[in-house]
């Protein structure tokens, strides 16, 4: 359970509660209820693992001890003696907000007041330690439903106006993928840096959008304005379902802003795409058109590699990075840079340039270089514009050792969702909220995230703490069981 | 060699059959190819080609090569595979770079151009006691005390010392001591060194240092022009059918009298060795003996 003054801090540190209230209407007769409170009532049952519904939220204000009432006005004195706070009022209070940050025609994005103030709230629930920890985030996005029943075929009236239809990977054997009818929630997850010390998996910022929108078109805008709130950029880790956008949609206002991406690219993004000045097009880089194919068609390593394996396609991707052609500038003003011949560079032997024939033989040789030598070839350098790569352009080589092990970090986005949908304490199954609407909704998921970030803290300090122990018993920190025995293991070892 | 693909029967067998699990089966399929146009004369000399062959058609796929004989037997491929592919000890290495190329030269020619065959040197013909005792006459002869002194000295240098070229050149007559019970000469070239003299040069090259006093040994005043033997092996040549002075030969006949004395034929005959260079390795590894040793041993030691 997390203590309530630990709650008021967060919401007092995030500074939304005035910010909000003075966005509401003022009447005559001043509301009992104030945004603070409610927002400490929403956060007190996510905390206490309840459903996220307003009654509940009622129920856990009514219920706190009687000075804590009295102190938030969940007790007023009226002029005919004290006053306990209705449901009605919290189910009134709640609704101003929700009109106060949607939008006047909702279109199933989130306003920019209800973006900053969702960012606001998650970016207070992170101790100051941690906030300069790491510049990395893996972002994914996940599948909400709504509680609305869907609309009857060929018509749009429902409860939820805003929601739409949706996909997402089904649950059941054999089920590639199935129709849902809500949101796209998507959240950007601290992950530790490159060669860095780990740090808390915390949702440092999130957005919702209905799945009438492209949810990855819908975050870079939050992501974007990071750099603003003072947060440096860093690495976005990504999974294909982001790479494969519209460059224009994903990867170009993401470089720009200064992000490094670290993405899995997609099965149609691979392998080899057109030329450029005669240099291969491939895996966002150029390489030396004598490059043999079956470099330039390498694919991730599987999940399931053996060691050998792994050594294998590691020894190709060092291959493949011989052909590339070198990066020999940083990029410009305008986003244009300058690569090098790699025979040039001296990394491999190319008859085409004599000098590179007195280098020994450790290194590839071009047995049969074009007829008809392109500019790439016949050039020491060429001109590379953004647009060449712009999709699929990263800060390793695809699929390198390097970028294996950057990706990797990646899965702390689905570790989030997984908390976040964890039927034991929170979960934003349908029902779990009953309210319907993207920013009721918005609101739930940015105060769930909230509460979680303080559960990974409450593990973390417990981690540190228990490391700490086992080095004075000068025992090494703990770590995660592997598993010993495979599938595979237990058929050699069974009896003919 | 056959110059079809044919092998003969088990042989053929042996390669067609060849599967081995530690190679990918494109891999094995590459070698069984280019070994069955090699034709191996017998089934251990077809296990090693084979293996040379599937070695490095695994590598070269492993690379992301096409598994052609054009591209897989490549000079530039073949030599990288055996440089730098992980795994096979020094010997190993250099194995597969015979067989490789052997391979090479079957399967694709037009790659390995044979060398053009030069003639070896070999090293020079020692002269016999009779020839050594004829130009020291004909040192003897000469018209002149200094050019018979010179004479002497570089016959005496040469075949009792072993010394040829700047290291002749530069011998003062100061640098023919009388040291560790026999005549050393200090050689004070790039490889400085005492060297025991034979004993049977003793008498004439004493005299002839002398007479140098701290001049040349072999005459001239600048031990760095080349030429400054030239007159002296110029005189020394044509009496009584001798040829031209040669101080090569001169080392020759020196090297031979040592090796006689230490039995180094009958030692190399024992170890089954004929080349040197497994000697210079080890010995490496060895500290030379003690100057006194050395004059004993190499039949420097001054008659009584």
């Amino acid at each position: 359970m997390i203590p309530l003054p630990a709650l008021e801090e967060i919401v007092d540190r995030s500074g939304i509660a005035p910010r909000i209230e003075r966005l509401l209407p003022v009447g005559v007769r001043a509301r009992q209820l104030l945004v603070r409170t409610l927002l400490l009532g929403m956060l007190i049952v996510l905390a206490d693992h309840r459903p996220a519904h307003l009654t509940r939220v009622h129920q856990a204000l009514t219920t706190l001890p009687e000075d804590d009432q009295r102190r938030l006005g969940v007790v007023a004195d009226w002029k005919h003696g004290p006053h306990r706070l209705t449901y009605r009022q919290t189910e009134r209070t709640f609704g101003l907000v929700a009109g106060a940050l949607g939008k006047d025609i909702p279109d199933g994005l989130p306003s920019q007041t209800l973006t900053a103030i969702c960012d606001d709230l998650l970016e207070a629930s992170i101790p100051d330690e941690f906030k300069d920890a790491s510049t990395s985030l893996a972002v994914d996005w996940t599948d909400m439903e709504t509680f609305s029943r869907p609309p009857p075929r060929g018509t749009s009236d429902c409860a939820d106006p805003e929601a739409s239809w949706g996909h997402r990977s089904g649950g059941g054997p054999g089920q590639d993928s199935e129709l849902f009818f809500g949101y796209y929630p998507s959240a950007a997850t601290m992950m530790r840096d490159e060669h860095g010390p780990a740090v808390p998996e915390l949702a440092r910022r999130m957005t919702a959008c209905s799945c009438r929108h492209d949810p990855a078109r819908a975050l870079v805008p939050v992501l974007t304005a990071m750099p603003e709130d003072g947060i440096p950029p860093g690495d976005i880790l990504a999974d294909s379902g982001y790479a494969h956008r519209d460059a224009e949609a994903w990867a170009v206002p993401l470089r720009h802003s200064g992000a490094q991406l670290v993405q899995d690219l997609h099965p149609l993004d691979r392998g080899p795409r057109g030329t450029h000045h005669g240099a291969i097009i491939a895996n966002g880089n150029l390489y030396c058109p004598a490059t043999p194919r079956t470099l330039l068609e390498l694919g991730p390593l599987a999940r399931d590699a053996t060691p050998d394996q792994t050594a294998a396609h590691d020894q190709q991707t060092a291959e493949t990075a011989r052909y590339k052609l070198g990066k020999i500038t940083t990029d410009d003003h305008d986003g244009y840079h300058r690569v090098m011949c790699p025979a040039a560079m001296g990394k491999i032997r190319c008859p085409l340039r004599p000098a590179s024939m007195k280098l020994d033989r450790n290194r590839p040789e071009i047995l049969t270089p074009p007829g008809h030598p392109p500019a790439c070839c016949t050039q020491q350098t060429i001109t590379v514009p953004p647009q060449t790569c712009a999709k699929t352009a990263q800060k390793h080589d695809y699929p390198s050792k390097e970028h294996r092990k950057s990706y990797a970090r990646r899965t702390g986005a689905e570790r989030t969702f997984s908390t976040a949908k964890d039927p034991a304490s929170n979960n934003i199954a349908r029902g779990r909220t009953r309210l319907m609407g993207l920013t009721p909704i918005m609101l739930w998921l940015a105060c769930l995230l909230a509460v979680r970030n303080q559960r990974i803290l409450t593990a973390w300090d417990a981690r540190q703490a228990d490391d700490a122990r086992r080095a004075a018993a000068g025992l090494p920190p703990r770590t995660r069981r592997r598993r010993r025995k495979t599938l595979a293991s237990l058929a050699a070892a069974a009896p003919p | 060699m056959p110059a079809s693909g044919d092998t003969a029967g088990p042989v053929a067998g042996y390669i067609a059959g060849w599967r081995p699990s530690s190679l990918s089966p494109q891999a094995a399929a590459f070698a069984r190819g280019v070994i069955g146009q090699v034709a191996p004369e017998g089934k251990e000399r077809a296990k090693n080609l084979l293996w040379a062959a599937g070695k490095l058609a695994d590598y070269a796929i492993g690379l992301g090569l096409d598994p052609a004989p054009e591209t897989v037997l490549h000079p530039s491929v073949a030599e990288r595979f055996t440089r730098c592919a992980p795994g096979p000890s020094g010997v190993a290495r250099r194995t597969l770079r015979t067989n490789l190329r052997f391979i090479g030269r079957r399967v694709v020619p037009q790659l390995y151009p044979a060398d053009m065959p030069l003639p070896r040197e070999h090293a020079k013909q020692p002269y016999s006691p009779a020839e050594i005792a004829g130009y020291l006459a004909l040192a003897d002869a000469q018209p002149t005390p200094q050019r018979r002194m010179r004479a002497a000295g570089l016959v005496c240098l040469g075949a009792g010392a072993g010394l040829i070229r700047a290291d002749l050149r530069a011998v003062r007559g100061t640098d023919v001591i009388c040291r560790s019970g026999g005549v050393m000469v200090q050689v004070r070239s790039a490889r400085p060194r005492a060297v025991p003299v034979l004993a049977r040069y003793h008498e004439r090259l004493l005299a002839a240092a002398r007479f140098a006093g701290t001049g040349l040994v072999t005459g001239g005043t600048d031990p760095g022009r080349r030429n400054i033997t030239t007159p002296l092996t110029r005189s020394l040549s044509g009496g009584d059918g001798l040829p031209r002075l040669d101080t090569s030969r001169l080392r020759a006949t020196w090297l031979a009298d040592v090796a006689q004395l230490l039995g180094l034929a009958t030692f190399m005959h024992a170890a089954g060795i004929t080349c040197s260079q497994r000697l210079g390795d080890l010995l490496a590894s060895l500290e030379p003996a003690a100057e006194q040793d050395a004059v004993r041993l190499l039949g420097a030691a001054r008659r009584p």
